[in-house]
């Protein structure tokens, strides 16, 4: 995946995107469109589908990306409800110490 | 290369099926023996894990079954992990027969750790890391 700056992705629809490309990327999913992913969908379960070891795999992309650190199921609980969600996680936790 | 540990089975007659062969869901628990000796090596059998307030649950399993072991065959048993990208542990396995050199099973695990509560970590901290590093390090030398 090519590299951005922060400052060309931070607004939502940019990031969207970039996530949407993120996800499909490290979860090895090339058959899905982009666009499939609804950004008010769940990530996990009945919406995309996605399972506990796809969580371990977005974990570790969205640290190398973002330096955002996701540490246990609590945390992703937040984070992974839906591609929303995420997006709003990501633009909170980018740049906290 | 990877660096493996071995362990010895010789099948039990309860272990053989009407066929005269292994049944298949055994393989598995041959598999297990390798594993436990690995991660006793490591300070990370079960117990240990659970004391340190960890489960480490399979998620995936896969296993080929390549030719068919037979009662009182001895087997030698192998284990490795591979180096992990993700707070996830995958182990490989092979089952031979030395006698003649046959590779009997090849398969696969993956465990996730969950906390005491069930909830599931995604990064691997404190000293249970240290014992998996170490544990990574000797099954995967650096060339």
């Amino acid at each position: 995946m090519e590299k951005v700056s922060w400052e060309d992705i931070q607004d939502t629809p940019q990031l969207m995107d970039f996530l949407r490309r993120m996800i499909i990327e490290s979860l090895k999913l090339e058959d899905l469109d982009p666009a499939e992913i609804q950004e008010d969908e769940p990530l996990f379960g009945e919406g995309l589908g996605l399972d506990s070891l796809d969580a371990l795999e977005l974990v570790v992309a969205i640290e190398r990306r973002f330096g955002v650190v996701i540490e246990n199921e609590d945390q992703g609980k937040e984070a992974f409800v839906s591609l929303t969600a995420l997006a709003r996680y990501i633009q909170r936790e980018v740049g906290r110490p | 290369m990877r660096q493996w540990i071995d362990a010895e089975v010789r099948v039990r007659f309860e272990e053989v099926d009407p066929w005269q062969i292994v049944w298949y869901g055994r393989y598995l628990s041959y598999f297990e023996v390798a594993r436990t000796v690995l991660m006793e090596e490591f300070e990370l059998l079960a117990d240990r894990i659970v004391l340190m307030g960890y489960r480490t649950p399979i998620v995936s399993l896969h296993c080929q079954f390549k030719a068919p072991a037979r009662f009182n065959d001895l087997l030698q048993v192998r284990a490795t992990v591979k180096v992990p990208e993700t707070a996830s542990l995958t182990f490989l396995f092979e089952i031979h027969r030395p006698a003649d050199e046959a590779l009997i099973a090849v398969g696969e695990t993956t465990h996730v750790l969950l906390s005491e509560e069930g909830q599931m970590i995604y990064k691997f901290s404190g000293p249970l890391r240290e014992r998996i590093d170490r544990m990574v390090a000797f099954c995967n030398p650096s060339p």
